[in-house]
């Protein structure tokens, strides 16, 4: 097969990103700099710098080639020591695509395939967007064949399915279902839910202190006895409300106005932002936990924010938030419906095992490090704060209020579920998370047990999970029967363990 | 704590213990010397007095705290434990702090034995494993076991899940 040239508008982007990058240093030393001196040397080392990237990213394009067979990714790249890498579509755990601004207006887009959680990401930063279908077409593609073929194998004998080979017949049907796209009045809803509104009048106040140089403070003063007459004032409290609304609006709308939660048969698809959009794609088996987190005016407000958890990282670069979530303003229960739609194998229980009450006594009982140091500086120390001197006791107690109420809230939203494939653990003292896994996706699980858990007959567990980074999930103080149920029922994994 | 999952059985050898009591005597000897230098900078340069006395402090403190080190060694060694199957490796560490791990064999990325001066005076090998999630070692196997473990830790390992 031919190798490729990546497409040339990456030397335009690359250029576009040195310059970018280099903006700020260029400024100063060209504007706020007298020729004298170091400026001078600076000022051609900065400009040499952006000249030598801006050659090696042209020689790049030269050199860095691609090709992309029906099984695998080969890159060659380096302009005077080469190397080759081939990266086989089984690795691949999902897709990213991010088209910004600049891409928009080029026709063009960014495609990242995340492999394992240490390798390298085979990363497309410019291409047209008929060769990143292509490219995601082939890797899809191949997986679904396998899965054909594995499907066949496995058709008559009924093991469990380790991975979701999709139970459906053979050949696959290409159809895509769409769960959910938010209308306008759920925006409208998610705009007030995300309190983002509440930015703008601090933002306001700071923007009218700081360009006081376009206008003289004591010219406005004159107006101020304006704001005794009522109208006046009460249509400038509406004003700055609706004002306020409208910005805290079309943030939610540029992240979730073009919102998609969609899947087939095999992937999950997630598309969101207005102007530069991102898309998310996972194949379902890859899909190695689902976590559910509630802040706590989401909890207020019956609201839940679901994360599917990727082996790959999730961020197609520093300038996309990370779009593994689903729509963050979901009514649990609804979020619960579609979980189940969009991953027929997972089932999330509400209902889960909580700890025993002697936990609550043992915790409390516990002496707090932060509550001792800050007490014992604080009578040693003495600090005045505008003129008085602090209460040392007075802090202390406060102190001890807030820490004794924090571990009693974490005590009682910690829950935790060993049923016969999942392991659910709900942890969090302000905002709860709610982490759900299958067994076979866990990779490691680990016991311990400290002395005085031995006597309260108590135990810690632990569980691991593939994530960039791995992700370690503690649940603390569960009956020691129960840790014990846990490390043998982990033993027995290979049930639902297919080998190859 | 009681499971019917078979409880690790593999113990540390003799050797071992010495090997740690020696790397003990050595961590001493280090930190002893790095006192006995300070104090003779100490006398050397005539720094200020309250410098002796934190010094002469600290040598009190540590020198228990050297002690209970060689228990420590003592303790952990005896308690150490591993086993390996078709299907998993066990490790059980600590008498007062328990920590149980149950590692699938299939999650194994790589195997090593590792040999430093002090494993080699007394014919020892590491093994360490490396997981996707982690590094885990067992600190000191007699040559041959050591090999054969790992080997046949490698055999295990051959074989993949689907989702790897």
């Amino acid at each position: 097969m031919e190798k490729r040239r990546y497409h040339p508008a990456n030397m335009l982007f690359a250029i576009v990103k040195t310059v970018r990058g280099w903006i700020v240093p260029l400024i100063i030393v060209f504007f706020f700099n007298n020729t004298d001196g170091w400026g001078a040397y600076a000022k051609y080392g900065i400009l040499g710098i952006i000249l030598l990237s801006i050659i090696s990213s042209i020689l790049k394009w030269f050199t860095d080639k691609y090709t992309a067979d029906e099984r695998a990714f080969h890159l060659y790249n380096g302009i005077f020591s080469k190397t080759s890498r081939t990266v086989p579509y089984e690795k691949i755990q999902n897709v990213t695509k991010h088209t910004n601004l600049l891409h928009r207006l080029l026709r063009l887009t960014a495609i990242k395939f995340e492999t394992g959680s240490k390798e390298k990401a085979v990363d497309f930063q410019v291409l047209t967007k008929e060769e990143a279908s292509r490219l995601e077409q082939l890797t899809k593609g191949n997986v679904q064949e396998q899965a054909a073929i594995q499907e066949i194998e496995i058709s008559g004998d009924d093991v469990e399915e380790e991975d979701g080979v999709s139970e459906q017949t053979v050949p696959h049907t290409e159809k895509k279902i769409i769960h959910f796209k938010p209308t306008k009045k759920e925006l409208i809803r998610a705009s007030f839910t995300s309190l983002s509104f509440l930015l703008v009048p601090p933002l306001l106040i700071s923007f009218l202190l700081k360009f006081d140089i376009f206008f003289d403070w004591s010219e406005i003063r004159q107006y101020l006895p304006l704001l005794k007459v009522w109208w006046v004032t009460a249509f400038g409290l509406i004003g700055i409300i609706s004002v306020s609304l409208l910005i805290g609006m079309w943030r939610v709308v540029l992240k979730y106005g073009n919102y998609e939660l969609a899947s087939d048969d095999t992937h999950i698809y997630i598309q969101t932002g207005l102007l530069s959009e991102s898309a998310f794609s996972i194949r379902k088996n890859r899909v190695q936990g689902i976590e559910i987190t509630q802040p706590i005016l989401h909890r207020l407000l019956g609201l839940a924010k679901v994360k599917l958890i990727s082996t790959g990282s999730l961020d197609i670069s520093d300038e996309t938030e990370t779009i593994n979530s689903l729509y963050p303003y979901f009514p649990l229960k609804q979020a619960k419906i579609l979980i189940t739609e969009i991953l027929p194998e997972y089932e999330v229980q509400l209902s889960m095992e909580r700890l025993e009450q002697k936990v609550l006594l043992y915790r409390l009982l516990q002496p707090s490090i932060i509550w001792l140091g800050v007490t014992i500086t604080l009578y040693f120390w003495r600090p005045e704060l505008l003129g008085y001197e602090i209460k040392w006791w007075i802090v202390s107690i406060v102190l001890l209020i807030l820490i004794e109420g924090h571990r009693y809230l974490s005590f009682k939203h910690t829950s935790y579920l060993i049923s016969e494939k999942f392991f659910q653990i709900k942890t969090g003292a302000l905002t709860t998370t709610l982490f759900v896994t299958k067994r076979n996706k866990m990779i490691e699980v680990a016991r311990n047990q400290n002395p005085l858990q031995r006597w309260l007959k108590l135990a810690t567990i632990e569980s691991i999970n593939r994530a960039k980074p791995v992700l370690h999930n503690k649940i603390k103080d569960i009956p020691a029967s129960e840790a014990n149920r846990f490390y043998e029922w982990f033993h027995q994994r290979t049930k639902d363990v297919r080998r190859q | 704590m009681q499971t019917q999952v078979k409880e690790p059985q593999h113990k540390l050898p003799k050797e071992s213990l010495r090997v740690g009591l020696i790397g003990d005597v050595i961590f001493d000897a280090v930190i002893l010397l790095i006192f006995a230098v300070l104090f003779g900078l100490d006398f050397l340069f005539e720094w200020p007095d309250w410098i002796g006395t934190v010094l002469l402090i600290l040598l009190i403190i540590s020198v228990p705290l050297l002690i209970i080190g060689y228990l420590g060694t003592i303790i952990d060694h005896r308690n150490w434990r591993y086993d390996i199957d078709e299907e998993y490796v066990q490790l059980r560490q600590g008498a007062w702090f328990q920590k149980d791990q149950l590692i699938p064999v299939t999650k194994i990325q790589s195997v090593e034995t590792k040999q430093g001066p002090l494993l080699r005076r007394y014919k020892l090998r590491a093994v360490e494993i490396e997981t996707m999630a982690g590094e885990y070692s067992i600190p000191a196997l007699p040559d041959k076991e050591a090999y054969a473990l790992r080997d046949e830790i490698a055999a295990y390992a051959k074989a993949k899940e689907e989702d790897d």
